[in-house]
């Protein structure tokens, strides 16, 4: 289901085309990115840090939208995360990096089509929160 | 700037007595010592000038004061002659004073070490010119505290006495009439002989005083020390302590700043709140890790099972900071700022800390840096007792920190700079953007958490502070000011603590996150939840007392219970009340009727730990006129407010008045918020958790906020 759930995110970063449509998936994938990282933060494992971090970004990047001039005012239920347990953690975090690296460079473009500036000024801040997320969640060497 | 302490300053002074008594000799140019030592004692006087003492004269008469204020302003005063007598005679004794001299070099050094002993005692009362900016700094009521003043004392007389050596020194070779002066000052260094506070009596009372004296600090931080990636673990628990000083003296600063100034935001509390989850488990890890080293233990005196019911602790913490930070997902204050004064303090002692719990230098949060290090072969004692200090210092700080975010949550919670999105709380099918303020039971929530959070964080910081103690580790300093100030310094009561675990997050997030359903008991009496909570859990008061003391009938508080999911205790009847939090309204006495005269206004204040007098009274005089507007308003409108014996309404205009509420409600919230500073801040301290490397996250925008 977790894994399902990132999959479908990043088919609708990849299919969509205008900004709001972006905006909308970009805010659910922030959303998902920090129901996941919240579970998965399980303190006492090494990976405890690494999740409880992730949930920064995320949450910059969301709010970042959430305030974007061409975010639609009306929006879609996003999808409940019942469980996260049919996967291990470095799936998910393998999946979340894969996420975030796409959400990062679709919000970029978005940046460089956007005709507001204050549009341009959220996609910009949100990419560099899915890039963050990236580079605490992508494996080493 | 390294750390400072009074200590070093007080043996830099002694160091150049040494040596100016060694230097002696029979062509030592008299004037010169006359001079300095003449400083000296103007030094050792100034010194005992702390805490600031007034009317003197009524003070040594014995009008004014206590004993010990007595015998410092004699001491003081027995000095002051002194340094005059020697004063008087300095151009009796031979040639002007040479530069050059060692002996009067050396006393000159001495007494500019005690001088600026004396201006760092200053740095914690501020300019005493009554700006109202200025607070006194943490260790402001240490020093003023009975043991570390009769420490003064007798560390000031002492080197006075040491004084004695120099005047007999220049009355040898004095003319009669200098001598006559030099024979006053000798016994006016005697009177102060007899004034040193008597040895012996409460050992262990003057012991902690003398070691708080000597640990004095600067009250500014030291300078923020930047991690490099290649530090020793020695490196790394200095570099702890000096994140932890900082973050006490930026904490206590911040938490004094009025909400529409403060630097801290919904994003800086939930970094905060992260940032400390994440300490506190690392904490954990690196105390367990020193618990299974038990041949150094042994060799410390140390139990194991000591470090374990530690370990628990920060677990405890831990989860209480997870929670908070859980919380934060839904909450915000409107301003876009991620960083505030703490952040960057954070983000080091994160660093820090996960270096030495990992053994690895190069350390991150990030996945492909948290690799463990090579485990450590051995720990010599001292290096244990190092390790422990530092996480003493960590803990410490975030104990404080969490106090302070409590008491911030709280003011803007009242001031209705809290917002939620509408989508969680009313319409699921709300725009993303439409915020609306957060309604009073969540405040409650949110601070029912932080109090959890600074009771967990408390109870972590006392049990490391007798293991502290025990090793004799450099953070005992802070075992001993709360065994001297009691845990009522900043700590909250220490209340019951349930276990925490995820299970017990996954409620309080779901009950936060449910949506509001407008109904249950009126708004505005929802803020008195939390003070029926403390009064109920942390004073253990019973139902009944909590009902008379509020106003209301035993079921409403039980409602009330039970809606927070607080259990209930069984009966209690004959059991001693526990110790009350600092801010909490003081307990009914049992049996008492509760104090009809605190109004709604005066309660919030005393919630909020604002115990000014005159704030106090203004807030009557507030409940006083609502109480007149009520009953005029009853009286106009002919309508009698619905009242039984068991079920009173509180005495409350806020709950009489929702409509007139939700007209105030502002459709832009964006006007009403606090303004926004300029984002621009220092870029070190914008610098996130990200791994090396990385750039600083750049803040988000400011959220549009619509009802």
């Amino acid at each position: 289901m977790p894994v399902e759930a990132i999959i479908a995110i990043q088919d609708r970063l990849d299919t969509t085309h205008d900004l709001a449509a972006v905006y909308q998936a970009g805010w659910d994938a922030f959303e998902l990115i920090q129901d996941v990282a919240a579970r998965c933060a399980e303190p006492g494992s090494s990976s405890f840090a690494t999740w409880m971090t992730v949930m920064g970004p995320a949450c910059a990047g969301r709010d970042a939208l959430g305030i974007a001039p061409s975010l639609p005012q009306a929006h879609g239920h996003p999808a409940i995360l019942e469980s996260i347990e049919a996967a291990t953690e470095d799936d998910l975090a393998d999946e979340l990096a894969t996420l975030a690296a796409a959400l990062g460079s679709r919000l970029l473009r978005a940046a460089q089509s956007a005709a507001d500036p204050a549009d341009r000024r959220a996609c910009q801040l949100a990419a560099d929160a899915a890039e963050e997320i990236r580079e605490l969640l992508v494996r080493g060497d | 700037m390294e750390r400072i302490t009074l200590g070093q300053l007080l043996d830099l002074a002694d160091s150049h007595m040494e040596e100016a008594e060694s230097a002696r000799r029979a062509g030592t140019n008299r004037q010169g010592v006359v001079r300095e030592l003449g400083r000296v004692l103007s030094a050792i006087t100034r010194c005992l000038t702390w805490p600031a003492g007034d009317a003197q004269v009524e003070v040594i008469a014995g009008t004014l004061g206590s004993r010990a204020d007595r015998a410092k302003a004699g001491l003081q005063e027995a000095l002051r002659q002194a340094g005059a007598r020697i004063d008087a005679v300095r151009a009796d004794l031979g040639g002007p004073a040479e530069r050059s001299d060692p002996v009067a070099g050396h006393l000159a050094a001495a007494a500019d070490a005690l001088n600026a002993g004396c201006d760092l005692i200053g740095t914690h009362y501020g300019t005493r010119l009554g700006n109202a900016d200025e607070t006194p700094s943490n260790w402001a009521r240490l020093i003023a505290s009975e043991p570390v003043t009769a420490a003064l004392r007798a560390e000031m007389a002492r080197r006075a006495v040491r004084c004695r050596v120099w005047v007999d020194w220049l009355a040898s070779q004095a003319p009669d009439y200098a001598r006559t002066e030099l024979d006053a000052a000798r016994r006016w260094l005697t009177a102060a002989d007899s004034l040193m506070p008597p040895g012996g009596e409460a050992l262990t009372e003057v012991a902690i005083g003398e070691h708080l004296l000597r640990d004095v600090p600067l009250a500014a931080p030291p300078d923020r020390r930047i991690p490099t990636g290649s530090e020793s673990p020695a490196e790394l628990c200095t570099g702890i302590t000096i994140s932890a000083d900082r973050l006490r003296v930026i904490t206590s600063a911040v938490s004094s700043q009025d909400c529409s100034v403060t630097s801290a935001t919904g994003p800086s509390w939930s970094h905060a709140a992260r940032a400390a989850a994440i300490v506190s488990d690392l904490a954990a890890r690196e105390l367990s890790m020193l618990a299974g080293r038990e041949a150094s233990l042994d060799r410390l005196g140390v139990n194991g099972l000591r470090l374990r019911d530690a370990v628990n602790a920060f677990a405890q913490s831990c989860a209480a900071w997870q929670l908070a930070s859980q919380l934060w997902r839904h909450v915000t204050t409107g301003l876009e700022r991620p960083a505030s004064a703490t952040t960057a303090d954070l983000d080091d002692l994160v660093l820090r800390m996960g270096r030495l719990a990992s053994g690895n230098p190069r350390w991150t949060p990030a996945r492909r840096d948290r690799a463990p290090g090579p485990s450590p072969v051995g720990l010599r004692p001292d290096e244990l007792a190092a390790v422990l200090a530092a996480v003493h210092h960590a803990a410490d700080a975030l104990a404080w920190m969490a106090s302070a975010d409590l008491a911030m949550i709280t003011a803007f919670g009242d001031r209705g700079y809290l917002y939620m999105p509408n989508r969680v709380l009313e319409r699921p099918d709300a725009s993303i953007s439409a915020y609306v303020r957060l309604p009073e039971d969540r405040l409650v929530m949110l601070q029912d958490a932080y109090l959890t959070v600074a009771n967990a964080s408390h109870h972590a910081v006392r049990e490391l502070d007798d293991l502290a103690i025990a090793v004799n580790a450099p953070s005992r300093t802070l075992g001993y000011a709360r065994r001297l100030l009691g845990a009522g310094s900043s700590a909250p009561a220490d209340g019951a603590r349930g276990e925490l675990d995820a299970d017990a997050i996954a409620v309080r997030l779901m009950r936060f996150t449910r949506p509001s359903t407008g109904g249950g008991r009126a708004r505005g009496s929802e803020l008195d939840t939390l003070a029926v909570i403390r009064a109920y859990r942390d004073e253990r008061q019973t139902l009944d007392q909590c009902a008379a003391r509020f106003g209301v009938g035993p079921r409403t508080i039980s409602a009330i219970l039970q809606e927070h999911g607080v259990p209930r205790r069984r009966s209690t009847a004959g059991s001693s009340p526990r110790p009350v939090a600092p801010d909490a309204a003081p307990p009914a006495a049992p049996g008492s009727p509760a104090k009809p005269e605190r109004g709604f206004m005066e309660r919030r204040l005393l919630n909020a730990g604002i115990a000014d007098s005159n704030l106090l009274a203004r807030a009557a005089a507030f409940d006083k006129a609502a109480d007149s507007f009520l009953a005029e308003a009853v009286i106009t409108t002919n309508v009698l407010e619905p009242q039984t014996s068991q079920e009173r309404k509180p005495r409350d205009p806020a709950a009489a008045a929702p409509a007139l509420a939700a007209k105030d409600s502002p459709q832009k919230l964006r006007a009403s918020a606090p303004a926004a500073p300029s984002h621009q801040g220092d870029p070190a301290q914008r610098q996130s958790l990200a791994p090396a490397g990385r750039k600083p996250a750049r803040a988000p925008g400011r959220a549009r906020r619509t009802s």
